[in-house]
């Protein structure tokens, strides 16, 4: 771990929260977005995080592992007017959990504010830490 | 002096655990830590012998886990983070008033 250490840490976890509020709002974008019935429908993708600890000591922050789409069932419905729906008139919607993206909108929401509050209080620390030796 | 230097030494691991714990504080099966150094540098205070004194240890802290597994309590590390820089500004503190001691010795004033 380089100096100023609990910068480089918060600095992951803010990452790694921005990145799934990205996910987030990819996923509510195409809350809508419907596709003609013998296609695959848009997934909802979720971010997979992972702890950054290489040498079994002090663990060195958080990282992105992998983007998984949900392999959760389809719902196709009969809308003959949409100009993509099959000859039988169906479409199908997308596999967005809603409300489950909402709530985690939240969540991420206060762990990425969460994270700067350490890289806060780690520049505080590092601040007084300046003032070792002075009167 | 020894003193001062192990707790600050041993402070900055400690918001470095914290710092890990809040940036986990999602990832699952997760499990939140603690960063305890205190009885080891009572027990070196005690007898005296600040060469032999060890490392601080890591454990897991106590506490639920939620359904991915995770034990990050938030408000439990907010509330260690700021414990955690009071008693670094306060060693700081305690740094500085013994090297103005030595210092008025040095002088001889």
């Amino acid at each position: 771990m380089s100096a100023f250490g609990v910068l480089d840490i918060g600095a992951s976890g803010a990452n790694v929260h921005g990145q799934w509020l990205q996910v987030i709002a990819h996923n509510l974008a195409n809350i809508n977005t419907v596709r003609p019935a013998d296609e695959e429908p848009f997934r909802q993708v979720l971010l997979h995080a992972q702890e950054m600890n290489d040498d079994g000591g002090i663990g060195e922050g958080v990282r992105s592992y992998q983007l998984v789409e949900s392999d959760a069932e389809p719902m196709w419905v009969y809308d003959p007017d949409n100009p993509l729906a099959s000859e039988e008139g169906y479409v199908v919607r997308p596999v967005v959990d809603m409300a489950g993206q909402m709530s985690d909108l939240i969540v991420a929401q206060r762990g990425y504010q969460m994270n700067l509050q350490v890289i806060r209080a780690g520049e505080e620390a590092y601040q007084a830490a300046l003032r070792i030796g002075r009167q | 002096m020894q003193v001062i230097e192990y707790a600050l030494k041993a402070l900055e691991q400690r918001a470095q655990v914290v710092a890990n714990n809040v940036a986990n504080s999602e990832t699952p099966g997760f499990r939140a830590e603690r960063l305890e150094f205190e009885n080891e540098l009572r027990r070196a205070v005690g007898d005296g012998d600040f060469d032999r004194i060890g490392s601080a240890t890591i454990s897991h802290a106590p506490g639920a886990a939620d359904p991915t597994g995770n034990t990050v309590n938030l408000e439990n590390e907010v509330v260690e983070m700021m414990r955690n820089n009071l008693l670094q500004q306060a060693m700081v503190e305690a740094f500085n008033f013994k090297s103005g001691l030595l210092r008025s010795a040095i002088k001889g004033q």
